[in-house]
């Protein structure tokens, strides 16, 4: 993990420890927890995995090799 | 399933060996990862590449394959967050040395080092990749 120092509002660091005796856990971790969360709602699409596969299957390509993915070191580099 | 993301999406690391499967038609792995890559969807599991990952396919199938319009294809799909890049840090690098060293075998390359530690780094769920050395490793895999 990584060591990082934030500012926040008095108010919200109050909350942060409230939640944290609530729960029994550091107020570390319901940081991290909260923050993560966060990010995750603000990144995800609910399409977004439908969305790559289909990508994937949109690109079918035949090199003709039957073991390429298994043996790609070897065709990338040999 | 909880994760440090705190979601209940299975969050999977995808390697180079099912992606390669899954846009190479040839390939005897082709149909597997199609089935796989679904079922995944279904689950609506959450996508995720490292960054070195990223450059060994798309070098992979630019020089094997000399298919540079598909590996372009393929970069810009990977540019549009449909999956998520992990960064390959310093710390990584520094975590992937063991497995590493300690496989001995020319076939497990850095490359899959650093998936492994990128696995544990960031506590993915499991790896999609048809390679077994990773579970040998410890890691669950799809």
């Amino acid at each position: 993990m990584i060591a990082t120092t934030i500012y926040m509002p008095r108010d919200l660091y109050a909350q942060v420890g409230k939640a944290a005796r609530m729960q029994r856990q550091p107020k570390a971790q319901i940081i991290r927890d909260l923050v993560a969360d966060g990010l995750t709602k603000q990144r995800r699409d609910p399409d977004v995995t439908r969305k790559f596969v289909e990508a994937l299957k949109s690109m079918q390509f035949r090199g003709g090799v039957r073991d390429a993915a298994k043996h790609h070191d070897h065709y990338t580099w040999d | 399933m909880t994760t440090t993301l705190g979601t209940n999406a299975l969050r999977i690391l995808l390697d180079s060996d099912a992606l390669i499967a899954m846009v190479e038609e040839s390939d005897a792995s082709h149909e597997r990862a199609i089935e796989i890559f679904d079922a995944l969807t279904a689950r609506n599991a959450l996508f995720f590449i490292t960054s070195t990952t990223v450059a060994e396919v798309i070098t992979t199938l630019q020089r094997k394959y000399s298919h540079r319009s598909a590996a372009g294809d393929l970069y810009e799909r990977f540019l549009t967050h449909w999956v998520e890049i992990v960064p390959v840090d310093r710390d990584i690098i520094a975590s992937a040395h063991v497995y590493y060293i300690s496989s001995g075998s020319k076939q497990n390359t850095i490359f899959d080092a650093i998936n492994i530690a990128a696995v544990k780094a960031h506590h993915f769920d499991t790896i999609f990749s048809f390679d077994r050395w990773y579970s040998r490793q410890g890691v669950s895999v799809v």
